[in-house]
């Protein structure tokens, strides 16, 4: 299946783009996602699947957008 | 609407009026060790040794950890980790952690502290930031002493000056602000039940909070709970982590509750404070009163740690130009670390001291063009579809103007001749010592995160069959009136009464991710993600009738062609759904949340009252005109407006947060003032200028930065109407007014 990801901040240099698209095979989850978009799995890189806080085990669906970031903050 | 917008009672207040509402500093639990912090002596210092021998042998004490018990990354900062959780090489500031003492009372504890000994090696404090910027200075960390800057070009700043008839150029200081909460940091932590190790504290963002605490100890976010519904005030200072990660170490090593409460001194050399900023504007306008330039330089110091000094000077930059179309533009600003404290987020965020800068130039071109203040700034304003000062579209409705005009109608500026006037109950010997002025001030906040950040709530809203409801965000009530304005959302949408709505807010075992109690975005956010998710319930619930729609009212779905009571839709006690709203953003990205798409406005106008013979200065009355969309919650609304005006005065008139060398000077509100019952005016008028704005819930927005900005400035204008004098610097105290008028006599 095939994924869309984007990612903010700091972790678009991990990832090396702001957005890519990624094939998984069926079944992947979102801890499989982490390590095909080049990201090391640390507890604060967060994930929101289709818009939403997703777990490393949400099971993902094909065209399904994640988004990888960082919890910073703003203003 | 039979609910939002009414002065409700807040649903918290007999809670927190008798004393059964339970903050962080009250929590108790059986066998819970206190924890103090050992902390720095030095603002700048290798750390040699630490020798915890003597703190170990104190009756009383259980454990002392250093940075080598710290099992995860001895490192915490919301956006870059560069605090140690515990030093062990190096302190960067004069309340760096070195130690933490469990013990079994907290006189122990204390006494412990005092017994660590560590040996260091003094270095000299880095306190100037431009000294910190220049090549070969010290390096505080390992990419040198700018911690971030930005630099921004618009149109052709020689040209726009050439093009300006008044010109000025001004060097303005702000000073380092504490929070002045009224609850110190405070929580406690424990094993739960469910082997979860819990942390119950005051910050701003619990799902960041359970990250930072998971991220130093190892763990995973699923074996950390966090939880801080009900918060002491907090204004930006309990954003970053406090005591969270202490509280978890102690507890995670002895496997028992610990405690801890930050005296006030404690709280004030540790916490993050307002960054003070030096700001050289230079700001040009035409014969005709147009605005031609802007152009500003500021250094801001971000002290020992990162924090959000970026973010912050993102925001400096945004609105160094305020709510006006200004042709020309040019921004350089940088973001420093010295040995002073360390800055973070606080009401404004950025705002707050630009705010000061650039509504005195607009003061001082309006006088030297001769034209009435406000019609100055309402001919400059911006509307939508005109580009911001950096240079991007405001693409949502823009209520700066409504907020001016409003002003000019009210009853401080219309008769603002007669309110300079003495009154004429002082006496004539008095009067002749005292002048009065009245002084304006116009501005805009951005709101929410800014763009380059995924700003989003969820919200979970559980409907029972007989048509209670019971809403659950992870935002905190700090003491603004948020879970008031949420009920009263959920209770207008669902047609129910307010007090058949419960609000469960902030726990990562029960509330969602609703986003961080910042950046004015929570009723909007929240309040979105509130209707969103009954939008849900409400298909759901049709889909059960067998009907295409059906609206909730009152206990009953109302579709077209019948009313079905709850009790025949659902199964078991209740329904709940879950929904997810995203704040929207610009598509523009120029930096961490730089720029917002979402602003509030407004516009303040105060008369002061100066003494020259004391210098003693007296805001007589204040009218704050304020759109922050839709008010939801009246009271909550006039509330924050009130306390953003007295926290303006105290910026403006009172505080600074004195530091000697890097060592904190001021540690107690004896020696830190803070404005009293006496230093605000009775005079207070919160006018709500609600341009509804269409993408809020019930058109709502927020106003919690934006009824603190523009006060300060505003007073400083007044205090140049009343005695003459433009102060450059603040807090303007009685002295600096005395030497401006001695000088003047001169």
């Amino acid at each position: 299946m095939r994924i869309k990801v984007r990612v903010f901040g700091n972790l678009r240099e991990m990832a090396g783009a702001a957005e890519m698209e990624i094939d998984l095979p069926d079944g992947a989850a979102v801890v499989d996602a982490i390590g095909a978009s080049g990201l090391e799995d640390r507890v604060d890189v967060w994930v929101l699947v289709d818009g939403s806080r997703a777990g490393r085990g949400e099971l993902l669906r094909d065209g399904a957008e994640i988004v990888f970031f960082q919890p910073v903050g703003g203003g | 609407m039979k609910i939002v917008g009414k002065r409700v009672e807040r649903i918290d207040a007999e809670a927190k009026a008798t004393g059964r509402m339970i903050y962080p500093s009250d929590r108790r639990l059986d066998g819970m060790l206190w924890v103090e912090v050992v902390r720095s002596a030095h603002p700048h210092a290798r750390i040699l040794s630490i020798d915890t021998r003597q703190a170990e042998a104190v009756d009383g004490v259980v454990r002392v950890l250093t940075a080598r018990d710290v099992p995860g990354e001895n490192a915490f900062g919301i956006q870059i980790q560069d605090m140690p959780v515990l030093c062990f090489d190096r302190v960067r500031y004069e309340g760096d952690a070195i130690a933490l003492i469990g013990a079994e009372n907290r006189q122990a504890a204390r006494e412990a502290a005092a017994l660590v000994q560590v040996e260091y090696e003094v270095l000299e404090p880095l306190t100037d930031p431009d000294e910190a910027m220049r090549p070969g200075a010290v390096a505080l960390h390992p990419d040198g002493n700018i911690l971030h800057e930005g630099h921004f070009n618009k149109g052709d700043i020689a040209e726009g000056f050439a093009r300006s008839s008044v010109i000025f150029e001004n060097t303005y200081e702000v000073p380092m602000m504490d929070h002045a909460y009224l609850e110190t940091e405070a929580g406690i932590s424990y094993y739960g039940e469910d082997g979860t190790l819990t942390v119950e504290s005051c910050g701003q963002y619990i799902y960041r909070d359970q990250t930072q605490i998971a991220r130093a100890l190892g763990l995973s976010l699923g074996e950390v709970r966090v939880t801080a519904p009900y918060v002491g005030g907090a204004f930006g200072g309990k954003d970053e982590i406090t005591v969270q990660i202490y509280l978890a170490l102690m507890t995670y090593h002895t496997r028992r509750p610990a405690k801890m409460v930050a005296t006030r001194e404690e709280s004030i050399i540790s916490h993050t404070k307002r960054h003070p900023a030096r700001m050289r504007f230079k700001t040009g306008a035409s014969k005709s009163g147009k605005l031609m330039a802007v152009e500003a330089y500021i250094v801001s110091d971000t002290g020992a740690y990162a924090s959000l000094g970026g973010p912050v000077l993102n925001l400096m930059m945004e609105h160094a130009a305020g709510p006006y179309l200004v042709p020309n533009v040019k921004v350089d600003a940088y973001a420093v670390y010295t040995n002073n404290g360390f800055s973070g987020a606080f009401r404004g965020f950025g705002c707050t001291q630009v705010c000061v800068a650039i509504e005195s130039q607009m003061d001082l071109m309006a006088r030297a063009l001769k034209r009435d203040r406000l019609a100055f700034r309402q001919d400059n304003i911006l509307h939508q579809g005109d580009m911001a000062g950096l240079d991007y579209e405001m693409k949502l409705v823009v209520g700066a103007e409504d907020t001016i005009r409003a002003a000019r109608k009210g009853k401080l500026w219309r008769k603002r001749k007669s309110n300079r006037k003495i009154p004429s109950r002082v006496s004539p010997s008095v009067a002749r010592h005292r002048k009065r002025g009245i002084g304006v001030a116009s501005q805009m906040q951005g709101l929410g995160l800014g763009v380059g950040i995924p700003d989003y709530a969820e919200v979970e809203v559980e409907l029972t069959r007989d048509g209670k409801a019971i809403a659950k965000a992870s935002t905190n009530e700090i003491g603004q009136g948020a879970y008031t304005a949420y009920a009263q959302m959920t209770a207008e949408r669902l047609g129910i009464d307010l007090e058949q709505v419960e609000i469960i807010g902030a726990d990562t075992g029960v509330t969602p991710d609703s986003g961080t109690t910042t950046a004015s975005r929570t009723t909007y956010a929240v309040g979105n993600a509130i209707l969103m998710t009954v939008d849900k319930l409400e298909k759901r619930l049709a889909e059960r009738a067998g009907e295409k729609t059906g609206r909730l009212r009152g206990g009953v779905l109302c579709c077209p062609s019948r009313q079905v009571p709850l009790g025949e839709l659902i199964d078991g006690p209740s329904i709940t759904v879950r929904a997810t709203f995203h704040i929207p953003v610009q598509d523009r990205e120029m930096g961490d949340g730089l720029p917002h798409l979402l602003y509030s406005y407004g516009t303040h106008v105060v008369l002061v009252e100066v003494d020259t013979l004391t210098g003693e200065i007296s805001v007589e009355a204040i009218e704050a005109y304020l759109d922050g969309g839709r008010v939801i919650f009246r009271t909550g609304f006039e509330g924050q407006s009130e306390g953003g005006i007295a926290q303006g005065i105290g910026y403006a008139l009172f505080e600074e947060v004195l530091l000697n060398e890097g060592h904190f000077e001021n540690t107690n509100f004896n020696t830190y003032i803070i404005p009293s019952s006496m230093d605000v005016p009775v005079k207070i008028k919160t006018v709500p200028v609600q341009v509804k704005e269409a993408s809020g819930p019930y058109g709502a927005k927020g106003i919690s930065e934006t009824c603190m900005v523009g006060v300060t400035p505003a007073i400083l204008n007044a205090l140049q109407d009343a005695i003459g004098v433009r102060f450059l610097r603040i807090p303007v105290r009685a002295e600096d007014v005395l030497d401006a008028l001695e000088v003047d006599e001169k």
